[in-house]
């Protein structure tokens, strides 16, 4: 994945640690895209229809979410269900990352159109094949924009 | 016989107007002779001999010792012997066997016949056949005594109340029911008003006066209390009749004695409301059972979710810090430092930290693990199960299959005898075998070489269900862990083998689910043998060896 790659990825979890364990091992293999964090679901809703505090922004062309299920207010499910609701913003790809792997609630995710679902586990190693797979899957999002192949 | 001549009296009595008489007796519609003095017959009539079924000829000149039974006879000649003796006429029953063959009763009127000198000189008797009547009359006396006994068995009294005379005339039965003697009672309304329990007099009063004024038939349950101080439950019926002028005269009706009626009745209603108050503690039980489930539900979420989420921070910076650890140590290699200073940074950065990190890895870890042991049992306890006939057979087969590297590296013997088929979730089912014949294959008494058996036969216990067993020679369970066997996170022989300590709570819960049992022999160094029950699926053909 190049440095080049403009795709900005939206990280929306309630819990700091989660937030920086996912930077962190980002960086650490080697995406280094801009990563912004949201903490709570009606900041995600905003940010992704360019209302409220984020009504200058334009469009989601370049964005790629990563979005926590567990969240107080409005959870990660219904997000999702607002973003795959709308054409605005169904194109957007969603990844759901969260600590559960309880079946009906995965079987919930992708009905409601999650593009993928990741379950955030604990062992570290598995954590860093989990984010190496979405940087493999960034790429592969990255592609038919017509930009030039990674290096 | 001409009426201008004068007739003399007679001298003999078959003279020649003693013929008519004869006539008239001969035709007469009753029993009628004429015996003399010494009980000689001297005539007997038609109907005499019909009914005695003796000719005239038979009977004439003979006594009736020669002719009836000594009995009979004695009973005749005692009320014969009465009339000529005291020259007076005699109305007397008597019973005697008739020319029918059967018992008949007379009325019999004698009279003697008296010479000039006032001396009876034979006997005349007529009689009149009343056994009809008799029998009619012990009809009526039999129906009584059928209808006081009926009164008897069913409680029930019958009474009659004479308005105008206020009277009251009680049946035997009543005065039972009441405990009365019929001396004891004041045989009027007021003395059947003084019997009625105080509670319920006016009422009593009021039912019957309403009755009797708007002349209509009433019915009423009231107390009365015996003489002895106990107190009965009465039901009464009664109607109005009225005389002529529409005047009510008569009251009659029945009182029943329904005290235990009501006793059965009033413990029917305590046990209906009891049972009412049952299913409303039921209800609520299962109200509360549904909620604690939740409860239950809500628990597991926060184990899947909630406990999970600290978890991954305390792994992730541990993994942060052992990274960080190792960068310390590269970086630590590449400047110089006084030797004692060096050892000393080394010493925090490896026995110091890096050591605690591992600590703090491995207990998150098991802490990871046993999160998800938890939640796996409860997802057992949800998943739904597919009900199918099962070959037990082909089931221990491929669990045996899976586990064929441990079997061999292991040496253990493992023997299958022909098991009936069982009706259940094939996949849950095959959890329960490779979890009985996992551990039989892991826990074995070391220095020993294992063998496993599994078996299976009819339930004879409980129809339905087939008794299965997995039989292994291995280290045994202390008596004193039996009790926690099937408890979760319960390890017997750590060092055996490694584990959750899930696997038996696992078994016992899809045993359960299936409406089975599950228990164990066991002897430590021995072995152990685990017993289930499952519900019984068709039988094989060919049936069991």
């Amino acid at each position: 994945m190049s440095a080049d790659n403009k795709i900005s990825i939206l990280l929306v979890d309630d819990d700091d640690g989660h937030t920086e364990l996912v930077r962190r091992n980002l960086r650490r293999v080697g995406i280094n895209n801009e990563v912004v964090t949201l903490t709570t679901g009606a900041d995600a809703l905003d940010y992704v229809f360019c209302r409220g505090e984020y009504a200058g922004r334009r469009g989601n062309d370049d964005l790629l979410m990563l979005l926590d299920i567990n969240m107080p207010g409005i959870d990660g499910v219904e997000v999702l269900r607002q973003i795959k609701a709308s054409d605005e913003t169904r194109k957007i790809p969603v990844i759901m990352l969260t600590t559960t792997d309880d079946p009906r609630e995965i079987n919930r995710c992708y009905a409601l159109g999650c593009n993928i679902y990741i379950t955030k586990p604990v062992d570290p190693s598995a954590f860093i094949e989990a984010i190496r797979r979405l940087g493999l899957l960034l790429s592969v999002v990255a592609m038919p924009r017509g930009r030039e192949a990674p290096p | 016989m001409s009426k201008d001549e004068p007739t003399p009296r007679p001298r003999g009595i078959f003279g020649h107007e003693a013929d008519e008489a004869k006539v008239i007796l001969e035709h007469m519609p009753a029993i009628a002779f004429v015996k003399d003095r010494g009980g000689r017959y001297l005539f007997v009539n038609r109907l005499f001999e019909t009914h005695l079924g003796v000719t005239a000829e038979h009977a004439l000149g003979k006594t009736d010792h020669e002719m009836f039974p000594v009995v009979i006879a004695d009973g005749f000649v005692a009320h014969d012997q009465s009339v000529l003796r005291t020259k007076q006429p005699l109305m007397e029953e008597e019973v005697a066997l008739h020319g029918d063959g059967k018992w008949h009763t007379t009325i019999a009127v004698k009279f003697p016949l008296l010479d000039t000198a006032g001396e009876p000189y034979a006997l005349c008797g007529v009689a009149t056949d009343i056994t009809d009547r008799k029998e009619a009359e012990q009809k009526v006396k039999r129906s009584e005594a059928q209808l006081s006994e009926a009164q008897r068995l069913a409680h029930l009294g019958s009474w009659e109340w004479d308005m105008r005379a206020n009277t009251v005339t009680w049946s035997a039965e009543l005065y039972r029911i009441h405990g009365l003697d019929p001396a004891q009672f004041l045989a009027t309304f007021d003395g059947f008003l003084d019997r009625v329990v105080p509670g319920d007099r006016e009422r009593v009063r009021s039912v019957v006066g309403q009755a009797r004024r708007d002349k209509v038939p009433f019915e009423i349950e009231y107390g009365i209390t015996r003489p002895d101080g106990s107190s009965r439950a009465l039901r009464a019926r009664g109607q109005v009749l009225s005389d002529g002028a529409g005047e009510p005269v008569l009251m009659t009706g029945t009182a029943q004695d329904v005290t235990e009626r009501k006793a059965l009745e009033d413990e029917l209603v305590a046990r209906s409301r009891k049972l009412e108050e049952i299913n409303v503690s039921l209800e609520r039980r299962t109200a509360e059972l549904a909620e604690k489930n939740q409860e239950v539900e809500a628990f597991v979420y926060i184990v899947s979710h909630d406990l999970r989420a600290p978890l991954v921070n305390l792994q992730g910076f541990a993994r942060e810090l052992e990274l960080c650890c190792q960068d310390l140590q590269g970086r630590l290699r590449s400047v110089t430092l006084p030797e004692g200073i060096r050892q000393e940074v080394d010493g925090i950065l490896n026995d110091g930290m890096l050591s605690a990190l591992r600590y703090i890895s491995a207990s998150t870890t098991k802490f990871q693990r046993l999160i998800d042991a938890l939640l796996m049992l409860s997802r057992l306890g949800r998943q739904e199960y597919r009900l199918e006939e099962v070959d037990m057979n082909a089931l221990v087969d491929t669990t045996l299959d899976s586990v064929r590297q441990g079997i061999d590296t292991s040496g253990v013997r493992v023997t299958r005898d022909p098991l009936p088929n069982a009706k259940g979730d094939t996949t849950a089912l095959g959890q329960i075998l490779s979890n009985l014949i996992g551990n039989a294959l892991k826990y074995r008494q070391p220095g020993r070489a294992g063998i496993v058996t599994l078996g299976g036969e009819a339930w004879q216990a409980g129809p339905h269900l087939n008794h299965y067993w997995v039989r292994d020679n291995g280290a045994g369970i202390p008596a004193a862990a039996q009790p926690r066997l099937f408890q979760v996170f319960q390890r017997f022989h750590p060092a055996l083998a490694s584990g959750e300590g899930m696997g038996l709570a696992i078994v016992k819960r899809i045993v359960d689910r299936h409406g089975g049992t599950i228990w164990a022999d066991s002897e430590q160094n021995a072995g152990t043998t685990f017993h289930f029950t499952l519900p019984a699926g068709r039988p094989v053909a060919g049936g069991i060896p």
